[in-house]
């Protein structure tokens, strides 16, 4: 089986492309003193004695290791900022969610917004954990919440 | 036994497959891979009601070529007729009734081959949204994905098909 694992501030993931089923998780990760290992988008911390089949069953797996146990987001958009908190493993897309909850728009008026780093005009994607743009002596992140422009015409 | 993938392309498209940005979108049930019959990519993507999009990809050329994709029925495996699109939000501009089958039911997006082709300054004007030979089908993924958030897909008794 495959895992991925991600690092503070490493938005590309490690791939262990063979892992038996049997292996430990404390065997792929290496987690310095004062980091915890998060399962993406799971708040509960993985036990490093778990297998890989235990933690993951027959699918990929995909790690998360970081210094913080929770993460400050500041979003602007349209003018204004607006502040929440969610675990590393988060990926985007529940960042995003929250985003949109904490600016009070609705799912129609949202479904063409992307968040981004300042100054950035790529998308975070998705399906990353929001701790791999969080680097190590930091637990905060301001973030852009734009509307995608869509090529017409 | 297997033969053996010779077409660097396929090669290239096969590890990104494997990738921790596509098998995480699988985790998160935004989209899965239904079958790869080189060089046709037969995958779903979730739409904001929940419903999957069947899509059929063209990727010969990949990555330097962009992805030409098309709706795709993956139960009778043909063309997805228009009538069961997906429907609600942005998707209408996407797949567009006066454009996208008049080439080749293609998305009017562009990170399609299609849509690129037939807008060749999208590509400086829109880079961000644009394929290049840099991008990953996982990209091509994700814009779909973005058009469908709030879309719909017509059940099948619901469109008369």
């Amino acid at each position: 089986m495959r895992v991925h694992t991600y690092a503070a501030g490493s938005p590309r993931a490690v791939t262990h492309p063979e892992v038996t089923p049997d292996t430990p998780i404390g065997d792929l990760v290496e987690v310095a003193e004062g980091e915890q290992v998060y399962r993406l988008d799971d708040d509960v911390e993985l036990d490093l004695k778990q297998t890989s089949a235990e933690a993951f069953g027959d699918g990929p797996g995909h790690v998360v290791v970081h210094h913080c146990h929770e993460v400050t987001v500041t979003v602007a958009y349209a003018g204004t900022e607006k502040q929440f908190t969610v675990r590393p493993s988060s990926r985007i897309k529940k960042v995003r969610a929250e985003a949109v909850d904490a600016f009070g728009l609705d799912k129609a008026s949202s479904a063409d917004l992307v968040l981004r780093l300042p100054d950035s005009t790529e998308e975070l994607p998705t399906t990353s954990p929001i701790g791999a743009y969080v680097p190590k002596g930091t637990c905060a992140i301001t973030l852009d919440l734009v509307h995608l422009t869509r090529p017409q015409g | 036994m297997p033969e053996p993938v010779n077409d660097p392309c396929q090669v290239r498209l096969e590890r990104h497959l494997r990738s921790s940005e596509f098998e995480s979108g699988v985790a998160a049930g935004l989209w899965r891979l239904v079958s790869l019959d080189w060089p046709y990519l037969i995958v779903t993507i979730t739409a904001g009601d929940g419903n999957e999009l069947g899509m059929r990809l063209h990727i010969d050329g990949y990555p330097s070529k962009a992805p030409a994709g098309q709706p795709w029925d993956i139960v009778q495996d043909m063309p997805l007729p228009v009538s069961r699109w997906p429907t609600g939000g942005t998707a209408f501009q996407i797949f567009r009734s006066d454009w996208s089958v008049q080439n080749g039911n293609a998305p009017y997006m562009a990170c399609d081959r299609v849509g690129l082709g037939t807008h060749p300054d999208w590509a400086t004007q829109h880079p961000h949204r644009a394929w290049n030979p840099g991008r990953t089908i996982t990209f091509y993924l994700r814009e779909i994905h973005h058009e469908l958030r709030a879309a719909r897909l017509p059940a099948p008794t619901e469109a008369g098909a």
